[in-house]
């Protein structure tokens, strides 16, 4: 009896060890596979989409650069002509460019800090400023007919573009991350009114409130905005005479 | 006792490393989902055209004022390109009423603020020239979309009214993709409201008039 008992106890150890052994090898064989599929595999790819992005980024301040030295030239030989038409001409061009935002501006205005806080938990990004925050406040700004915009010296003009690129943001296709600067030229008190109204962007007035993301407001007697730099092009759209 | 003290120290063994094993799996399988889920491949291989694209029309800028250059110091030719830098600066400001191929989309529904934002944003990422929403032409001092207390959207002072009509100038095979994309503006919206009914059109000829005057 005692060894029958003796060898049931064996046997019930050895089956044990038996499944505990194959349950480990399923974990370690699920450990390896998801290790290459899932983060190796994945990760390397957005990193090479990620390099790819930054050897476009390094092109465009090498075109936007040429681009400058261009207007700056033909700009030098446009002053030297020096006749009245071309005169009416470059003035009324002058006036459309700073209308357009391609021109600097400088008024008084206020100045908004925008970053992203601590993160309450890991699956949760309620910390981050998005694309579309960013795209809200634009709106709200723009209702209360301030004259211009900038964000991360980046000039916003109405054909600009706010788009998301992972946990950054591309600003007229310009990559810009937290901490975001927003310069405003305009009415100081229409501006404050608008950002005060918390209906007018919700989520992030909430996100704001709750101390998720950071948000500063300064008003100052001169704000500077910088020209618009990027690409524009029209190609499509033709007068209708 | 001996035999009982090791089976035990055994199987707490086996446990621990049962435990550990299944904490690294599980760890691994949640920064995969969230590295997924917050850097979309579709979204950066979007921005990697975007990018690409601007990259292009910065070249061809460069060839244009290259040509410019050369023509600037002289008188005639100088002027010329100023009288087109002219027209090109009237459009841009919407002084001027313009025509060309695009996109018309209709949006049967009472859509909130934010969505006009993002549709306006996705046209003019898709290459967009000139936009107008509900017959108002979108420039500096027109663009803010604002909700009144009873949820309407007032654009430059004017109560818009549904069916919305974004009319956008630009390469109509371009605009009309990027808006129809898998995860793009109209499923985001549909998906979020599945009452509003969408019509997207290309068109060989928009006509969009210039801005009111102030």
């Amino acid at each position: 009896m005692k060894i029958d008992k003796a060898l049931k106890s064996v046997n019930a150890l050895i089956t044990s060890f038996v499944v505990a052994g194959v349950l480990i090898g399923v974990l370690v064989a699920a450990q390896f596979q998801s290790s290459v599929a899932a983060n190796s595999y994945l990760v390397d790819e957005l990193n090479a989409q990620k390099e790819l992005l930054q050897s476009f980024d390094d092109d465009r301040e090498a075109l936007k650069n040429r681009i400058f030295d261009l207007r700056k030239q033909i700009e030098e030989n446009r002053q030297t002509l020096e006749l009245s038409a071309e005169k009416v001409s470059l003035d009324k061009l002058d006036t459309l460019k700073t209308q357009a935002g391609f021109n600097k501006l400088r008024g008084k205005g206020v100045r908004i800090l925008l970053a992203e806080g601590k993160a309450q938990n890991a699956q949760s990004d309620s910390n981050l400023v998005h694309a579309a925050d960013l795209r809200d406040l634009v709106n709200l700004l723009r209702t209360a007919s301030v004259e211009g915009i900038s964000i991360n010296e980046q000039r916003i003009i109405p054909g600009s573009t706010i788009n998301a690129l992972g946990s950054d943001v591309l600003v007229n296709r310009v990559k810009t991350a937290s901490p975001f600067e927003i310069n405003v030229v305009g009415d100081v008190n229409l501006i404050t009114n608008r950002l005060s109204d918390q209906s007018a962007y919700p989520d992030l007035y909430r996100r704001i409130k709750n101390k998720d993301v950071n948000m500063e407001m300064e008003k100052l007697e001169q704000v500077n905005l910088p020209a618009y730099d990027g690409d524009f092009s029209i190609k499509y759209a033709t007068d209708v005479k | 006792m001996s035999n009982n003290w090791r089976r035990t120290t055994w199987l707490i063994a086996t446990g621990l490393l049962m435990g550990a094993l299944f904490s690294f799996q599980s760890k691994s399988v949640t920064q995969a989902n969230n590295n997924y889920n917050r850097e979309s491949r579709s979204s950066i291989f979007k921005e990697i055209q975007i990018v690409k694209k601007s990259n292009q029309n910065l070249s061809e800028q460069i060839s244009d004022l290259e040509k410019e250059l050369v023509a600037s110091t002289d008188k005639e030719k100088a002027l010329e390109n100023i009288n087109n830098d002219i027209v090109r600066m009237e459009i841009l400001t919407g002084q001027r009423d313009i025509t060309g191929p695009g996109v018309k989309v209709e949006v049967n529904g009472e859509m909130e603020a934010l969505w006009f934002v993002d549709m306006v944003n996705e046209l003019y990422s898709a290459g967009a020239e000139a936009i107008s929403v509900n017959g108002i032409r979108l420039v500096q001092g027109s663009l803010g979309f604002d909700t009144i207390p009873n949820g309407q959207i007032l654009l430059t002072g004017e109560i818009l009214q549904a069916p919305y009509t974004f009319e956008a100038i630009g390469d109509k095979n371009v605009l009309k993709n990027s808006l129809n994309q898998s995860g793009g503006i109209i499923e985001r919206i549909i998906k979020t409201n599945p009452e509003y009914q969408i019509q997207v059109e290309d068109q060989d000829k928009l006509t969009i008039e210039a801005k009111k005057a102030d």
